[in-house]
């Protein structure tokens, strides 16, 4: 059934054994690839003139502590603006690991992987500016990881002149 | 002599000017540091998460059920049409199979709610760059619109109506006819805000080839909704990936052909007009029926009976307190906002919570352009340029 997908089956011509694994479900087809290969398949998808994966919809992290080998997963979520086809790529990668940033080939990247870069510390090598975007530059921690507490792990007490002081929760 | 007196005397550096957090015309709390050398803008860095509310993590720690509520803060303008989103989200996970009047009364819903996104945007764009009058017939068509989502919902902004499985509420004939004598209305006042703007040569002027993109440039930055199709992408997923009934209204992709600030108010204008027949078509559509899926695990039993059988007071406390367990899989669920597409990826671990929910929004990759589009124009610009992007930060902040 996944081999019908038009995009797995040219990926699996063209790129033989790049594709780890093949998930579909509820009429989505996701495929899981090495970080190797993440740049070579990205431009591929992108530039070849069947598939024309054009937009980058979404990139985010997921957290499987305890529940996979390795700690994270990054989630790209492509469509086709021409043929209206939607694709996922799901990336391992480990923790303090780090991952080729895909900038260069969807600039809609930039802030996702900062973002990814912030919630989750997956560092993306070659991404122009990798810093904190939505919580300030102070910030300790990275807040959607499983293990960090919901209610955060410290608060800011005062603003003072030169910056915020934080206080731990007990 | 003269040379030296110039290098001491005529600085020719850029300087750094801070728009923001409270500047009017940002619609929220955005910061935008502008590099302006003179009055043209050299680079634009825009500094987000003055919002920041972590709805991503909260969802985490919420059932399926709870998560609704969250979803209304996110594009607070848009409140019906993101429950719309994530409902259907869930639903595909479940399995569920929402009854064809659920499914017209989303519709319609998600439609008023366009208009009414629509509308805040033009009066709010139009004010800024200088027009005072339209903001007030913009508000006073879109309280009418409020009204009727407070007699269906019970609240105007934050309605959490649409739910998992259907909607809570039928529509009331009182609601049905006062819908329909707005669509009546609404085609003139649309026509009233195009008399003062659409041929007026000062709006015009202000808007016209500012903050050009091509289409080419705005995919590769993201860019969705009106802000693409104004670059003539042909793009609305309402028809290339129809959900909730789509599929069977008659209407066109609304397209631009420059891609500037005047294409993307005409394509919003335009997309107002077509929001309003969709209306009217859906209420030709609304027939008699349920408007809960069949499937007593996920929806809770009617009101009337929780009061009277103690069988669906604890059926109905069940689901509220310990929620409803959803298969375990992933799905990403894409639907077209006023904004462009919103994007909700839930993964679910056969609990009764959201392993992830994680939220695209529209905005926020919109806004990622906005260098792109402001660069080498005036600093007077850079006010019609975020208005005409439409950003809404209570989605980009998340």
């Amino acid at each position: 059934m996944s081999q019908e997908n038009p995009a797995v089956k040219k990926l699996n011509t063209v790129f033989p054994g790049v594709i780890k694994k093949v998930i579909s479900g509820w009429g989505e087809t996701a495929i899981i690839v090495d970080k190797a290969d993440l740049e070579k398949i990205g431009r591929f998808l992108k530039e070849d003139p069947e598939l024309q994966f054009d937009l980058l919809s979404d990139l985010g992290g997921v957290d499987y502590q305890g529940k996979k080998e390795k700690r994270f997963e990054v989630v790209y979520q492509l469509y086709s603006t021409k043929t209206h086809q939607r694709l996922r790529i799901k990336v391992e990668v480990g923790e303090n690991e780090s991952i080729p940033s895909v900038t260069t080939i969807w600039r809609a990247a930039e802030w996702p992987e900062r973002e990814c870069y912030e919630m989750f510390g997956i560092e993306f090598e070659g991404h122009p500016g990798l810093n904190r975007l939505l919580t300030i530059e102070e910030f300790d921690g990275f807040p959607l990881r499983k293990d960090y507490p919901l209610l955060g792990k410290a608060e800011i007490v005062a603003g003072y002149e030169g910056g915020v002081r934080w206080q731990k929760r007990s | 002599m003269a040379e030296a007196l110039l290098k001491t005397q005529l600085r020719t550096e850029t300087m750094i000017l801070h728009m923001g957090p409270q500047h009017p015309s940002t619609h929220g709390v955005l910061r935008v540091d502008l590099e302006l050398d003179g009055e043209v803008i050299v680079k634009v860095n825009p500094y987000i998460g003055h919002l920041h509310r972590g709805i991503e993590k909260l969802a985490e720690n919420k059932t399926f059920h709870q998560v609704i509520p969250l979803t209304d803060r996110l594009d607070y303008l848009s409140p019906m049409i993101n429950n719309l989103g994530y409902a259907l989200a869930v639903e595909r996970l479940l399995g569920l199979k929402v009854p064809e009047r659920a499914q017209v009364i989303r519709v319609i819903m998600a439609e008023l709610t366009r208009i009414q996104s629509h509308l805040v945007w033009l009066g709010t764009h139009v004010l800024d760059i200088g027009a005072m009058s339209p903001i007030m017939y913009c508000f006073r068509e879109r309280e009418q619109i409020l009204d009727i989502f407070e007699m269906v919902a019970g609240a105007r902004m934050n309605p959490s109506y649409i739910r998992i499985g259907g909607v809570n509420g039928d529509l009331t004939s009182e609601a049905i006819d006062k819908i329909g004598t707005f669509v009546e209305n609404f085609p003139a006042h649309i026509k009233e805000y195009e008399d003062l703007l659409t041929n007026n040569p000062i709006w015009v002027n202000r808007t016209k080839g500012v903050g050009k993109i091509t289409g080419e440039e705005a995919i590769n930055l993201g860019t969705t909704g009106p802000t693409l199709r104004s670059c003539g992408v042909k793009w609305d997923l309402r028809k290339t990936n129809p959900y909730s009934g789509y599929e069977t209204y008659e209407f066109d992709i609304i397209l631009g052909e420059n891609g500037d600030v005047y294409d993307r108010y005409r394509v919003r204008i335009e997309e107002m007009k077509q929001s309003v027949e969709l209306v009217k078509q859906g209420l030709k559509k609304l027939k008699p029926g349920p408007i809960y899926a069949d499937e007593a695990k996920v929806i809770p039993p009617p009101k009337e009976k929780v009061m009277t059988d103690i069988g669906a007071l604890i059926h109905h406390f069940k689901i509220m307190s310990e929620g409803f367990k959803v298969p375990e899989g992933e799905v990403y669920q894409a639907i077209e906002t006023p904004r462009g597409e919103l994007g909700f990826y839930i993964v679910s671990d056969g609990s009764s919570k959201p392993y992830r929910v994680k939220i695209k929004t529209p905005s926020f990759m919109n806004l990622m352009a906005l260098e792109t589009l402001a660069k080498g124009r005036l600093l007077a610009d850079i006010v019609a340029i975020i208005g005409s992007i439409d950003i809404v930060l209570g989605e980009i902040d998340k």
